[in-house]
């Protein structure tokens, strides 16, 4: 099964972020940080849950992705997590596995944009 | 004001705590719902929890319905924060024993607001509860010597009279008055009366344990009851405070008065069970023969001394 992978494309938005971080934009960094060191973890950990078999630890780490890529309104990768972890309740591991692929790939595309947001942070 | 954040995702979980910092919160951050259900059951727990839905362990509506069974007070505000967006969800949520709900990604200046929220909720809950202490001690206790009053002490006996018999203990029951003390109102006024009420109470208070009671039983009648006491020990325990008030003059405003009082003493143990009304009776009977026997002293009650009570008791 192939996914068009556009609708999945980040265009993120730095005042909108920055105005759900209470306009802090050391916290937005720190975040970004926090956010590049933790999701190569988290899609190890969901690549191993898949392997395995363990659709409920799937299902858990597609759901902190969801919801740590949310506070960055990164709505493509946000998505992907969101159908990874339906994919992973549902138990239906071949859909999982385009989704995890389709979700890898929309962070790889997302943690270049982030790295963008931090640089281009006036000082 | 303490606030407890449980969420199980690292980003979302710095986020809530950097911003709540920022705005003056003091933030503890766990990340699952058992360790966030042990803080806020703990002693001092934080008032207020932010609780992500979704997290290992107990998750957050399992947190909130439980600390709702287990903690009603002191109340514990709870806000719920999650993607679950049904309606059914929310309705599921607050059922809960959720005070509010929140969808991700929620906005910061509606966050600080339903926070603020919270707090008010929590002091006016904390201003009743205190009215409520207030009216509870004022209910039982007299309003010149802060002694319990005669409802409570009596109530008490009779409670400390069930479980004495039941664990085959022993209580000590005194009632005592003070000598003459018409003489003091009528001498010296109603206020240097007051005076004298009062650091009588204050001395009865200082000769018994933290652990027995003293109570306002009359106009110038005080009822002890004293825990786990023997009967051996019991004239003397009496003849304690009887020195405690005598031994010294109270100083007034009207300069020191010497004051006595006379006490009936009874051992739970050497009557069979009886309700407080009955030895109530005989105490004062033992009263009543100390009053008889010249005041100033204490009388046990014995079984062999009927409770015979006299019309007007001699002060």
């Amino acid at each position: 099964m192939v996914r068009s992978t556009s609708q999945y494309d980040e265009k993120l938005n730095r005042a909108s972020i920055l105005e759900r971080l209470d306009g802090n934009q050391e916290l937005l960094t720190e975040l970004i940080q926090l956010f590049s060191g933790e999701a190569p973890h988290l899609i190890e950990a969901m690549r191993n849950a898949l392997q395995q078999g363990d659709m409920r630890e799937l299902e858990r780490s597609a759901h902190s992705m969801k919801g740590a890529a949310s506070n960055f309104s990164a709505y493509g990768t946000v998505s992907a997590a969101s159908q990874l972890e339906n994919d992973a309740k549902n138990g239906n591991s071949e859909s999982a596995k385009a989704s995890l692929a389709t979700l890898e790939a929309a962070v790889e595309r997302l943690l270049p944009e982030l790295a963008n947001l931090c640089q281009g942070s006036p000082k | 004001m303490k606030v407890l954040i449980a969420d199980d995702e690292l980003i979302s979980r710095r986020k809530l705590q950097a911003l709540l910092t920022s705005w003056g919160y003091d933030v503890v951050s766990v990340e699952d719902g058992n360790t966030a259900l042990e803080l806020l059951k703990a002693p001092n727990a934080p008032r207020v929890g932010l609780l992500d839905w979704v997290m290992p362990g107990k998750n957050g509506v399992d947190v909130c319905s439980t600390i709702r069974r287990d903690r009603p007070e002191p109340y514990t505000y709870m806000l719920l924060l999650t993607a679950k967006d049904a309606k059914e969800n929310i309705v599921e949520g607050l059922e809960s024993g959720a005070d509010d709900y929140l969808i991700k990604p929620w906005d910061p200046d509606e966050l600080r607001a339903r926070l603020r929220t919270g707090q008010r909720i929590l002091q006016l809950e904390d201003r009743l509860v205190e009215a409520r202490e207030t009216m509870r001690f004022k209910a039982t206790h007299d309003h010149l010597t802060f002694l319990l009053n005669r409802g409570a002490i009596v109530d008490l006996l009779e409670r400390e009279l069930v479980r004495t018999f039941r664990e085959r203990g022993c209580t000590i029951v005194m009632l005592s008055d003070l000598d003459h003390f018409k003489n003091v109102n009528d001498t010296y006024g109603h206020l240097v009366g007051d005076e004298v009420l009062q650091e009588t109470a204050r001395r009865l208070l200082a000769s018994v344990r933290s652990y027995d009671f003293v109570g306002r039983y009359g106009g110038e009648e005080f009822l002890m009851v004293l825990n786990n006491c023997d009967t051996s020990q019991a004239i003397h325990r009496a003849e304690e405070l009887r020195k405690a008030v005598a031994n010294s003059p109270i100083q007034t405003s009207r300069g020191p008065l010497s004051a006595t009082m006379s006490i009936g003493v009874l051992s739970s143990r050497d009557w069979n069970r009886r309700n407080a009304a009955e030895i109530l009776c005989e105490v004062d009977a033992a009263l009543y023969r100390a009053k008889a026997s010249g005041r100033n002293r204490s009388e046990l009650a014995t079984p062999d001394a009927l409770c015979n009570l006299p019309k007007v008791r001699q002060k």
